[in-house]
């Protein structure tokens, strides 16, 4: 993959940058990458995920399924409004045919530097094209959708209703979601 | 991450979601959850490696199609680097890894069926407790039985055995003495002394 393939890199505070290499990057970094988010979304996925968990099985095969991708990574277009780095519960839409060039991540709590090698570890829009070529999916939805950092998971929910109420609509019949 | 897999959920679409940190995805109450111990920006493995994504994309896949119910989180067993990936041979397939089978169905059945299968109380190393067991080996030596992982939800974490079909153990061990606390340590009990063991099938769950 030669420079104009490869996605952009959004800056960040070149410190942030450092310390998000050392938690991606060695054993006692990781420890404290779960611990800071243990910390932060623990208190809050307890107060908001309490009550019944929706269900709903998948209704077809899925050979004949439509796939959907959303992530949470802060992927997005390159010629979208980047995501506010501290917090951001927006989303963005990325069209089925986006190639990685045509990409981002606006993103300031890990360590993009493989995911910006191979967008496919936070994105994997292309693996996913190769199945549907292959015939092991039926198809890739034509939008998928990039969320930013959010700090607080509260006002993800209206966004990420809105992200569902789009996903029903196009008739996708499953979603693959991925972590930062 | 965990929210939104609720949300699109309730909208009448099936979910599958990846989770990086375990407290994170117990607590997300997602309807179906794999999670890694990998590290954060990773979640399907390293770039360029091909085999590696395509096999978390299996198991979501699976997951998706074989979940028995809503809140399953399930530990995939893969260790970061220390990992080969075979290419993904037939997509129709369930992924062994992904999919959590009740003690009474399915490829447990098939267990009891097929193989010998023991309860029992052994002592966890690391902790020094007792704990219930279940553990056995199956006739059939398939390849499909390479992951013999049975949700974390049930089970727990378990480690491999080598068991002989006849309840002893071929490679002197009775009971499995060593019982480890991470499900990251799945297949060292299919090596011996480099080869592969041909008790391929060979299992122990701790309860």
């Amino acid at each position: 993959m030669d420079e104009h393939d490869a996605p952009t890199r959004t800056p960040i505070n070149p410190l942030s940058e450092r310390i998000l290499r050392w938690i991606s990057g060695s054993g006692r970094g990781q420890a404290f990458g779960h611990l800071l988010s243990r910390l932060i979304a623990l208190p809050q996925l307890k107060r908001l995920s309490a009550g019944a968990i929706p269900w709903t099985p998948l209704s077809r095969p899925i050979s004949e399924a439509t796939v959907a991708i959303v992530t949470t990574s802060g992927v997005h277009l390159r010629r979208d409004k980047p995501f506010h780095l501290h917090s951001d519960s927006s989303f963005r839409v990325i069209p089925r045919e986006t190639k990685a060039a045509d990409l981002t991540i606006t993103h300031q709590a890990y360590d993009r530097t493989d995911a910006l090698r191979d967008i496919n570890l936070v994105f994997p829009l292309e693996r996913l094209r190769e199945l549907e070529a292959e015939g092991v999916i039926s198809r890739v939805a034509d939008e998928h959708f990039g969320f930013g950092l959010s700090g607080s998971a509260k006002a993800l929910i209206a966004p990420g209703r809105e992200v569902a109420r789009r996903l029903a609509r196009a008739h996708v019949d499953l979603v693959l979601l991925v972590p930062a | 991450m965990g929210l939104l897999a609720r949300e699109i959920e309730a909208a009448g679409v099936t979910t599958v979601a990846l989770a990086l940190v375990k407290e994170v995805a117990d607590a997300a109450r997602a309807p179906r959850m794999l999670y890694l111990h990998w590290p954060f920006g990773h979640a399907l493995g390293e770039p360029g490696n091909v085999a590696q994504q395509r096999t978390i994309l299996h198991d979501m896949l699976s997951m998706a199609r074989a979940a028995s119910r809503p809140g399953l989180v399930i530990e995939l067993p893969y260790r970061w680097r220390r990992e080969t990936y075979p290419p993904i041979v037939d997509w129709t397939a369930d992924s062994v890894a992904a999919v959590s089978v009740p003690p009474d169905e399915g490829l447990f059945r098939e267990y009891l069926e097929n193989g010998i299968l023991h309860r029992a109380s052994c002592k966890d190393s690391l902790t020094n407790k007792n704990r219930q067991v279940i553990y056995g080996s199956s006739l059939r030596e398939t390849a499909t039985l390479r992951y013999p992982y049975l949700g974390s939800e049930h089970f727990g974490p378990f480690t491999t055995n080598l068991q002989g079909i006849d309840g002893r153990s071929p490679m002197g061990s009775g009971l499995p003495r060593n019982i480890s606390t991470s499900a990251h340590d799945w297949g060292q009990g299919l090596m011996f002394e480099g080869q592969n063991c041909s008790h391929f099938g060979s299992f122990t769950i701790c309860l």
